[in-house]
């Protein structure tokens, strides 16, 4: 496979991290929790202690799913980036996220209690993102220029948005309420009894992106390239779309929208990693990915007794900069 | 040639037109009276030779912020973004004079929502974005808001064109009966002065009344109050009127050392660890315990949201439109729900369990 020696370090070096930053990501809050409560937690619940209460129902939680929208999410931004050739292409810039949100919203202000239950908003979530990763992905063959897929995408968001403006001022108090809430985005609402589910589908997402690891590394080399090597290019696609919209609706059902890490982690593990190999780049995205918002979520519980910042501002405050250096970088 | 008769009959034509002036304005003399309100701190009414001047305080340092003329003899075309005012306007019976009000589903009267239905009252929406010229067409003379934010949307126009925009600082108030007194304001812009004053004054002998009931009680039940938006939980601050009513029925407010009036901001860890066996939950704003676990899946760790006959829950659009005018009755419901071995006649008027 030919890892380089720089790329196997950073690999081992982000796979310390991510537990290192784990536990400490456990024993950040408002709460003074010892790391012995926090061990007896995990080995010996018992629920009549507060303080294990809150490591069991709040803290491992909440860090699965930093854990598991990081990776979802970059993995995602990184097949999308490699299926349109662009390196700005991203779940949420391209409007996956915004499919998403728009089923979801649909799903709550029905007023059908099956769509406003949590299969109801998961089933929704996932095929608002699959359908609009159709839409773009027509789009796609109908553009030439990078910048041309990216306004449509925005523009899908745009139009997708004032949809769901629309529906908020139609809906009525409570509906409105509970979508609002999901609309802002966060890492605590996961329960701990729905975390199998979402790790199972996460990692079924996952397992297909490293299943399609070889016709990934040929499509780099352009579509008629791959073509002529034999891939089946409509069959990837479509496979590359159903894991985009797995990983991505599983995890806009569970933690709201997450701006950015998409399409900014992707972009730096290529600047870290300088390959075009898939198998090092998926990895290294899951990993990286995790980690970024492993730490903005330790920032965010850091910053817990002077203000409390929804996951979905800090990550558009770290990414949306790195995305413009990302493009000056490429400008020069 | 022609253009140049044509310009010249323009221009002719423009200065020939007379500029209609605003008549000069009477100025406001203040008479020597004592202040007319007694709880309230976040407005002043004095009497003048016109009418009232009436001076908005900013909660945050008791200073003047606005200072409005209100004539008497002005027939006020309402706009009211405050479901707190509607439902003074109501209790005054005055809701055709209410020609607009916010958002349709925060309306509990029927007489405003009949108005509604024949359109002769408009729904405006929120305040952030509100229109301006559905305001100017409405032909409105006066326009309450919340004063949630920094400034109304285009107030200074507003103001040019004579239409009066109010902020409403009842929300503000660290007394239920300063809340309430907010009834004298409307009593004046409605021509109810004196049905105002009759009101509040009744609504202060009746909270006293119960006040004085749950001075025999021994026994505190702690509570907690509000509910979880996004990652983080409001609660009334300590200083708050919310909190005074809490403490006025008897119960021990877990946050009721916090300070300001204004919501106070907390993690969802801190709720558990502080709460885990706070006896009540007041004003989860959900009226069902499976909305509640829908937007906050860590309640039912509290228990008072486990414990059945511990969870309470306001009846919603009733609740923000009568309670600000009637704290006697939301004082009563909290003193049967947190005492009840004290025996009402009544049934519980705003509150209902959590079911």
């Amino acid at each position: 496979m030919g890892i380089t020696k720089k790329n196997s370090t950073i690999l081992i070096a982000l796979l310390i991290c991510i537990p290192v930053f784990a536990l400490i990501h456990l024993s950040v809050g408002q709460i003074d929790i010892s790391f012995q409560e926090i061990w007896r937690a995990l080995t010996n619940y018992d629920e009549h202690f507060v303080n294990e209460i809150i490591v069991s129902e709040i803290r491992i939680p909440r860090l699965s799913m930093a854990l598991l929208a990081g990776a979802s999410l970059s993995v995602v931004g990184l097949l999308m980036q490699t299926l349109f050739n662009n390196p700005l292409a991203g779940p949420y810039v391209l409007g996956i996220n915004s499919g998403s949100s728009l089923f979801v919203a649909l799903s709550i202000m029905t007023g059908v209690p099956f769509f406003a239950s949590d299969f109801g908003i998961i089933a929704n979530a996932l095929v608002g993102a699959f359908l609009f990763g159709l839409i773009i992905l027509f789009f796609s063959r109908l553009v030439r220029t990078q910048v041309a897929l990216l306004l449509i995408g925005l523009m899908l968001g745009a139009f997708i948005s004032a949809f769901v403006s629309f529906l908020q001022s139609a809906s009525d108090a409570q509906e409105l309420k509970v979508f609002t809430l999901w609309a802002l985005g966060s890492l605590q609402k996961v329960e701990s009894a729905q975390l199998p589910i979402i790790i199972l589908v996460s990692f079924i997402g996952m397992a297909g992106a490293f299943l399609i690891i070889k016709p990934l590394n040929i499509l780099v080399l352009g579509e008629n390239e791959a073509k002529l090597l034999g891939v089946n290019i409509k069959r990837v696609r479509l496979i590359i779309i159903s894991i985009t919209a797995i990983l991505t609706g599983i995890i806009t059902a569970f933690c709201g929208p997450i701006a950015f890490v998409g399409l900014a982690v992707p972009n730096l593990v290529r600047i870290l990693f300088k390959t075009q190999q898939h198998f090092i780049l998926i990895s290294a995205s899951l990993l990286m990915g995790a980690l970024f918002i492993l730490i903005c979520d330790i920032v965010i519980q850091l910053l817990e007794p002077h203000f409390l910042l929804p996951i979905n501002v800090l990550t558009s405050i770290i990414g949306a900069p790195m995305v413009i250096l990302f493009i000056l970088k490429r400008l020069k | 040639m022609s253009k140049l008769l044509v310009l010249f009959l323009i221009v002719a034509t423009l200065f020939s037109c007379k500029r209609t002036e605003k008549p000069c304005c009477a100025i406001d003399v203040p008479f020597e009276e004592p202040l007319l309100i007694d709880y309230a701190s976040n407005f002043e009414l004095i009497k003048t030779n016109v009418g009232y001047s009436l001076e908005i305080l900013n909660p945050e340092n008791g200073e003047i912020e606005k200072t409005y003329s209100l004539k008497s003899n002005t027939e006020y075309k309402i706009i009211s973004l405050s479901a707190t005012l509607n439902g003074m306007i109501s209790i005054l019976n005055e809701q055709n004079k209410l020609i607009g009000i916010g958002k349709e589903h925060f309306i509990y009267d029927t007489l405003i929502l009949d108005n509604l239905q024949k359109e002769y009252t408009q729904p405006f929406g929120d305040e952030t974005n509100i229109s301006l010229e559905k305001i100017i067409a409405s032909n409105a003379n006066i326009v309450f808001y919340n004063g949630f934010g920094d400034k109304f949307p285009n107030e200074d126009k507003l103001a040019k064109l004579g239409i009066a925009v109010i902020p409403i600082y009842d929300w503000r108030e660290n007394h239920p009966l300063g809340k309430a007194e907010w009834i004298k304001l409307v009593g004046i812009i409605t021509g109810k002065e004196e049905e105002a004053k009759a009101y509040f004054s009744s609504v202060v002998e009746e909270y006293d009344r119960i006040l004085a009931i749950t001075d025999t009680i021994s026994h505190q039940p702690t509570t907690l109050a509000g509910s979880m938006f996004g990652d983080i939980w409001f609660a009334p601050g300590g200083d708050s009127y919310f909190a005074t009513l809490l403490k006025d029925a008897g119960a021990n407010y877990i946050y009721s050392d916090t300070k300001g009036t204004a919501s106070q901001e907390f993690s969802m860890e801190r709720i558990l660890k502080d709460n885990i066996a706070t006896d009540f939950w007041i004003n989860p704003t959900l009226p069902t315990k499976s909305k509640l676990l829908d937007v906050n899946p860590k309640a039912k760790y509290l228990n008072a949201f486990n414990n059945n006959s511990y969870c309470y829950s306001a009846k919603m659009s009733k609740f923000w439109e009568q309670s600000a005018a009637m704290p006697h009755l939301v004082l009563r419901d909290l003193v049967q729900i947190f005492h009840p071995e004290i025996e009402f006649d009544e049934e519980l008027y705003f509150y209902q369990k959590v079911d």
